[in-house]
This record gives C-alpha cells, structure tokens and sequence, in this order.
C-alpha cells in the first residue's frame, strides 16, 4: 500500500472513532477490500497509484461510508422508543424498590435512635383536642399529643414508601417475566448496558451521596431533628446506586 | 408498495448471497457481473448494508482466510431466504405494475 489508501483509512478511523466494534469491524472490511481492489487493478496492468485512486474513488469517500455505517446502526423509531420504555420500566422499579429501602431505614432509624431523629412537628404547632383525638390521644396533655404526632408521621414515612417498594419489586418481577417473553421483546430490549449502568450509578448514586452530605451535615451543626430522613433518603439512593456500579465499572474498563 | 433504494440494495444483495457465501469484495463483484454494470454504487457502501442485513438476522458472518487474506464471509440464513422470496416478489410486482402503465403510453 502506498498513500493514498493509508490516508483513506487514517481519515475512515478518524470518522468511526467512538464507534468501538462495530467501526473497528468496519475499518478491517474496508482495509481488505481496498488491498484486494489495488491488486486487481495491478494485475489488470494499472500502476499503483492509478489502481490505488481507482479503488478509492469506487469505494466512496470515507464520509459517505462513514454516514452510510452511521445511518445502517441507527435503531428505527420503534426499537427506540421501546428501548425508552423498557429503560424507564426498569429505573422506576429500581427507584420504588430505593424508595421502599428508605421507609425500612426510616423505620429502623426511629427505633433505634428515636422518632425524632426522623421526623418532627415545627415548635410552635398547636394540638387541637380534635387533632388529638384524630392521633388516638384522649385526656392526654399536649405532650403526649406531640408524641402521637410524632409517631404518626414515622408511620407515614415508613409504610408508605414500604408499600411502595412492594410495588416495584412486582414491577421488576413483570420486567424479569417479560424479557423471557418473545412477543413483548420490543418493550424489553434495554439500551446499552454501558448507558443503562452508568445513568443508574450517576443518577441513583450521586442524588443518593447529596443526601447523605446533607445528613451529615445536619449532625456535625448539631441538629438531631429529622436528620435521620435525608440520611435514610441518602442511603437508599447511594444503595440503588451500587446496585449498577459493578456493570458499570466493566463498561467503563472495556470501553 | 414501498421500495426505495435502500430496500432495492438489500434485495441486490440477499440475491448476491443466496448463490454462496462471499465475502464484500466478491458480492460487490459479482453485483457488477449479473447486473451488467447497472447496480452502480459506492463500493464501500455494501457493508453497513451488509451489517444492517446481519442485524435483521437475514444474514450471518464470520472472519474466514480467503486467498490469504482476513475476510468478513457473509452468508443468507433461513430468515434471509425468506425475506429475499418477500422481497423479489414485491419487486416483480412493482416491475410489472410499471411495465403495464409504460404499456398504455406505447
């Protein structure tokens, strides 16, 4: 080979960069078949500079074959859009699953260190006897009211999101039976893994680590009050967020 | 009925393939051949048609030595060859469906 075609290819490599297999595979093709078309043309009698020029004028300019790689790996509308679906499908089970980890925590964190590390009712909040008897609190002074309130809101803040990670567990269950099911593959066919694991450990892990700096941060200022909710938020966020990190730890070390 | 260029190219080369497998190189040649001359298009374009095609699962490939060089083979499968009789028999429609209004101009 002279030139003119290690040129063509430095200029192809340079077009499908980023493209990993696929361009790689792509660049190997076009190698051969321009080295094949080079020796035809020498063995028709042609110099090596005319069957190097011939050969690369019939095989098209390295950005036609670029935008022509490009445009064949494009995915139709449709596998796009249920790409979409199945990777939403999958995020909203994860983060209802987080969602329910967060109210086991909150619930474990109001047991251990106290409902208030949790949650709290602002100081200067009046407990009316009709409010008191709604918290299940008869003759009892505003105290006692206070807790009921208290303990209430823990519930709230434990159940719910409880009820909540049931859900999603159901919906990763459907997700997991409907990737074995043939007919609804278009719905379950995930973008790639190196995108999916990588949003997932962005998304989940740093939301997740903020909320633990702000929990944090609300202990070393000294505050004992609802610290123990943004700790419970954080944890159940940096947790979603490993749950991707080993895919996307390969991902990134295979790129 | 739809056909446009892209569809004719996949036709062209499930065609091509439906003799032997071949790798890029002969399938561009052996285009040249039957056609005549006629299919002319940029060389390099048949292999991300090529890979499109193995994407569909209409073809399958796998690096072989051919005269003592590395190819890409690529070879029809049982979906290719069902898809390629689908094909030529929309195209042969079309064809006709033309050749009968150019008739009425005659």
């Amino acid at each position: 080979m002279t030139d003119a075609v290690e040129v063509y290819l430095d200029r192809l490599f340079d077009l499908l960069s980023g493209t990993g297999a696929r361009g790689r595979r792509a660049l190997l093709e076009a190698q051969a078949h321009l080295e094949e078309a080079v020796e035809r043309g020498l063995d028709a009698g042609q110099s090596r500079e005319d069957a190097e020029h011939g050969s690369i004028a019939r095989f098209g300019t390295p950005e036609a074959i670029a935008r022509a790689h490009a445009s064949a790996g494009a995915l139709p509308f449709t596998a796009a859009v249920g790409r979409i679906f199945a990777a939403g499908w999958l995020m909203t089970g994860v983060a209802g699953v987080a969602v329910g980890l967060m109210g086991l925590v909150d619930m474990v964190l109001a047991r251990t260190v106290g409902p208030n590390f949790v949650t709290d009712d602002p100081v200067d909040v009046i407990y009316t006897a009709e409010r008191c008897r709604q918290l299940g609190v008869v003759n009892g002074d505003a105290a006692t009211c206070r807790a009921a309130s208290i303990a209430h809101h823990v519930d709230e803040l434990a159940t719910r999101p409880l009820a909540l990670g049931a859900l999603a567990l159901v919906l990763l269950a459907l997700f997991v039976a409907a990737r074995r099911t043939t007919a609804l593959r278009a719905f379950t066919q995930l973008p790639s893994a190196a995108m999916i694991s990588t949003a997932g450990v962005v998304g989940f892990g740093g939301v997740g680590l903020l909320l633990l700096a702000y929990g944090a941060l609300g202990i070393a200022l000294g505050e004992r009050v609802e610290v123990g909710a943004h700790l419970a938020e954080g944890l159940a966020g940096v947790a979603a967020g490993l749950v991707f990190l080993p895919q996307a730890w390969r991902q990134l070390r295979n790129a | 009925m739809q056909e446009n260029p892209r569809g004719q190219l996949d036709l062209l080369l499930l065609a091509v393939l439906r003799s032997r497998p071949m790798h890029g190189y002969a399938v561009v040649a052996v285009l040249a051949e039957r056609s005549g001359g006629m299919c002319r298009f940029p060389e390099g374009t048949v292999y991300p048609a090529l890979q499109a095609l193995e994407r569909k699962g209409l073809v399958a490939s796998e690096w072989e030595r051919v005269d003592g060089r590395r190819r890409r083979v690529y070879r029809l499968t049982r979906a290719g060859l069902a898809a390629l009789v689908k094909k030529a028999e929309n195209w042969k429609r079309l064809t006709r469906g033309i050749g009968t209004v150019l008739a009425w101009q005659e």
